[in-house]
């Protein structure tokens, strides 16, 4: 056959069935379909790096911290660079006409590829590599735990192996062949059969970056969860003397440490700085939310006996008029309050004390009936950790009225009497009195004790190093009891709290270090008692200041290596600030990205703070517009702008600046 | 666009689409095998001439810039359709045959010649398609080298290398 008949044969072929063409409207349809998806497709691309940017820069001024704002402005100058990477990729490839020659096409095909297959194999170096270099300095900023910023590294180190793999797997399994298709058509030599020689390097990155992350995350993975052994008698005393003579944390604190071969006592300064009354192992302090773990003991043995069952409403105890919150038909439970799922808030919201100080004196059962009935749950019931005082005391009073007995005596008769812890109690006697030392706030000037009546479950309890030592010793069955099985009842893991964390029947369990645990605060008090789940130690910290002990306790029990530095609050000096100052700043005022308000008030020449579900708070005025208070380490500034009004605050807290704008009065 | 204008546009386009409808579906058969595919790219092809009918500046060029815009088209969709390694293996020698049996009316004479072609076409690359099938359309060496993008004395060297492949497989395919 020859070329003519060839051509004949061709030319003459029928085309039957030809399809016939849309009407424009439905040609621009289609165009506009098209290019809309490449323009998104554009903006998906660009968008990614955009976000990046608003997002860091919120973070920039949010934190104020040196390295964390290093990091956002390594990640903002990331995303710029990779953005403009992108498009000056786009706009260097171009764009061939449909109608363009068949051969030009096809090389602006293949540049496009060759640009594309350029970017992907470097992916690592251009896009992830300084993105999470960015990010990990910034978080590095924000979080000072090691085995946090270890796990962070290595997080995105994966992160960073797994993009990369993923991108190099896109440029074998499609790019390459279509550069290769593309190059044969254009009769090139192939220029891209070399195709991961130089990646040698890379990956040698890629392993030895996995490896050191892997190894500094395992690392302090088993530093964190190295149980140290215990301290012994003199690392204790001179831990005690860097606590109390130097770090000068509190006026006086007592440990009880207790094991097989007994219990002992440590003590180290005053009842008060300007007395000269030592405290020792009969010293009464104020033990706070530790009270919580009696109220539980006191549920269980109730329990036990039979007279309550963990899962009854509390409706079934209350007075029949009070109205009771529910979630989804769920009614909160005995167990639900004991394990912190209850949904109910950490306070409530009419807790407003005639004297901050001594902020749940005159909280009445009215008060907290009223609240019940108002309020909403935040969570649902049994599904979601969140620690709550008003929980804790609500679990007391409905105890209390189902054995027809106060809170106290109710404490008194299940466990301070069969335990015989005879300096356990919330009303003092006067001998009782005499032992009590008096609290500090963090600042070390005297603190008013706390008197809590009807939320008294939650944080009422008084007790000495002697008394909660037996406490302890039963509850780590260093001794026997009637109580054993109530308390071992309660140390049972129930709900998760966090990463490494579970809770009991109040009790806070530390999986990692198998710790249980509880501590304590009120105005002028802090408090530690912890054990280990095998039973061979437990130890009490008390302390008259409100600056934490946590970390001595920890120490103590092996989960620590030494405790913490410690500073004294910047020493704070109030000043005097004229009424109408202050009363410039009294209002409401709202974040804008959490839902919480700050309440600002006046009282006379004394200015409080009130935070959407905590206590009110004296705050102190140090200029014409900052604040501080001594019980937190918080301060706050008010912007005014010129106006007579202030128009925002700024709260500094845990090394972060948030404004709030005023929203109208109190 | 005015509406006027775009009335101006759409007689353009459908006169010329109308004129020239053979062609475009002659090029679909080329690079697409079976009728679905052919439909698509077809529906493809007029897509993309109503994209770029602007740029037909000169009514009498008309014939080549067609094929451009049909070549580039079918290149693309071909790219785009298959899974990229075994485009060729995916299809067996049989299936081209009956496809390319299928798409002839049982009178036609030629109709074992034409099978054969297109049997052997399928087996050519992209580019070489696009010489062959713009040959086979009686397009000038002048007029390929427009197309192409080529120039015009290189058009007859792989024009002529394109013709000897394409002989030797049209020998194999009868043997």
């Amino acid at each position: 056959m020859n070329e003519e008949d060839l051509k004949r044969i061709w030319l003459r072929q029928p085309v039957t069935g030809t399809p016939t063409p849309g009407g424009p409207a439905e040609m621009n349809q289609k165009m506009r379909r098209f290019d809309r998806q490449i323009f998104w497709r554009d903006v998906r691309e660009l968008a990614a790096g955009v976000l990046i940017i608003v997002w860091f820069s919120w973070y920039f001024a949010r934190y104020t911290g040196a390295l964390a704002r290093l990091g956002c402005l390594l990640v903002i100058a990331s995303s710029v660079f990779i953005d403009w990477k992108l498009i000056r990729g786009k706009l260097q490839a171009g764009r061939a006409a449909p109608d363009a020659p068949v051969l030009e096409v096809l090389r602006v095909e293949w540049r496009k590829v060759t640009t594309q297959i350029g970017l992907l194999r470097n992916v690592l170096w251009w896009y992830l590599l300084p993105l999470a270099t960015g990010v990990s300095v910034f978080q590095f900023g924000i979080i000072s735990d090691p085995l946090r910023r270890s796990v962070s590294v290595f997080v995105w180190a994966v992160v960073m192996v797994v993009v990369d793999w993923v991108n190099q797997y896109a440029v074998r399994k499609s790019l390459l062949p279509l550069q290769t298709e593309l190059e044969t058509l254009l009769g090139l030599p192939p220029q891209s059969s070399h195709p991961m020689k130089k990646n040698q390097f890379k990956n040698m990155f890629l392993l030895l970056l996995m490896l050191g992350a892997l190894a500094a995350l395992l690392w302090n993975a088993a530093r964190a969860a190295a149980s140290e052994p215990p301290p012994a008698e003199p690392q204790i005393e001179a831990m005690l003397t860097t606590c109390v003579d130097k770090q000068r944390r509190a006026p006086g604190i007592v440990i009880a440490v207790a094991d097989k071969q007994g219990t002992r006592f440590y003590a180290r300064g005053w009842r008060d700085r300007s007395s000269n009354q030592p405290v020792e192992a009969d010293t009464l302090f104020e033990i706070g939310s530790i009270t919580k773990v009696f109220t539980a003991e006191v549920l269980q043995a109730m329990v036990e006996k039979g007279e309550v069952r963990l899962d009854d409403p509390i409706e079934k105890f209350l007075p029949p008029n009070v109205k009771t919150p529910q979630r989804d038909g769920r009614h909160i439970t005995l167990l639900s309050l004991a394990t912190q799922t209850s949904g109910l808030p950490r306070l409530p919201d009419n807790l407003n004390p005639a004297d901050p100080n001594n902020p749940y004196a005159d909280y009445t059962v009215e008060q907290l009936y009223d609240f019940l009935a108002r309020c909403e749950l935040t969570s649902d019931i049994g599904r979601k950790y969140e620690y709550s005082n008003l929980g804790g005391g609500l679990l007391g009073q409905v105890l209390a009225l189902r054995a027809s007995l106060s809170y106290e005596a109710l404490v008194v008769k299940t466990i301070c009497e069969p335990l015989g812890l005879a300096s356990t109690r919330i009303t003092l006697t006067p001998e009782l009195k005499a032992r009590l030392a008096p609290g500090h706030d963090r600042d070390g000037e005297r603190a008013a004790n706390w008197d809590i009546p009807v939320l008294a479950g939650a944080g009422a309890l008084r007790s000495t190093a002697r008394d909660l030592a037996v406490f302890v010793a039963a509850n780590a069955r260093l001794a026997d009891s009637s109580l054993s099985h109530v308390m071992l009842e309660c140390q049972q893991p129930r709900e998760s709290t966090g990463p490494f964390g579970k809770i009991g029947l109040m009790w806070q369990i530390d999986t990692l270090h198998k710790t249980i645990w509880h501590n304590g605060g009120t105005g002028g008090y802090r408090s530690y008692i912890g054990f280990k789940a095998d039973g061979s130690r437990g130890v009490v910290v008390l302390a008259n200041s409100a600056n934490s002990v946590d970390d001595l306790g920890q120490y103590l029990l092996g989960d620590k290596a030494k405790v913490d530095d410690f500073k004294l609050t910047k020493a704070r000096r109030a000043i005097q600030l004229p009424r109408e100052v202050l009363e410039a700043y009294v209002g409401q005022y709202k974040f804008s990205l959490a839902p919480v308000t700050i309440t600002a008030t006046r009282d006379g020449n004394r200015f409080y703070i009130q935070m959407t579900g905590q206590e009110r708070l004296e705050f102190f005025p140090e200029s014409q517009t900052d604040f501080f208070t001594k019980v937190v380490d918080a301060q706050l500034t008010f912007v005014t702008n010129g106006a007579s009004q202030a128009t925002a605050v700024v709260l500094h807290q845990n090394g972060i600046d948030q404004t709030a704008k005023r929203i109208g009065p109190p | 666009m005015l509406n006027t204008e775009l009335q101006q546009a759409e007689k353009n386009f459908l006169e010329l689409v109308a004129k020239n409808q053979p062609r475009i579906l002659r090029i679909c058969r080329a690079y697409a095998w079976n009728p679905q595919d052919q439909e698509d790219l077809y529906q493809e092809v007029l897509l993309q001439i109503w994209r770029s009918l602007s740029g037909l500046k000169d009514p009498a060029t008309a014939s080549t810039w067609l094929y451009r815009v049909a070549l580039n088209t079918a290149i693309s969709f071909v790219r785009k359709q298959a899974p990229r390694r075994d485009r060729v293996s995916a299809f067996s020698h049989e299936q081209i045959r009956q496809a390319a049996e299928q798409r002839q009316p049982a009178e036609e004479q030629d109709s074992a010649e034409l099978a054969a072609l297109y049997e052997v076409i399928a087996k050519l690359d992209g580019v070489e398609k696009a010489l062959i099938t713009l040959f086979l359309e009686d397009l000038s060496y002048e007029e390929i080298a427009e197309v192409m993008g080529l120039n015009p004395g290189h058009v007859g060297v792989l024009l002529h290398r394109v013709k000897k492949k394409l002989s030797s497989l049209i020998h194999e395919v009868r043997t």
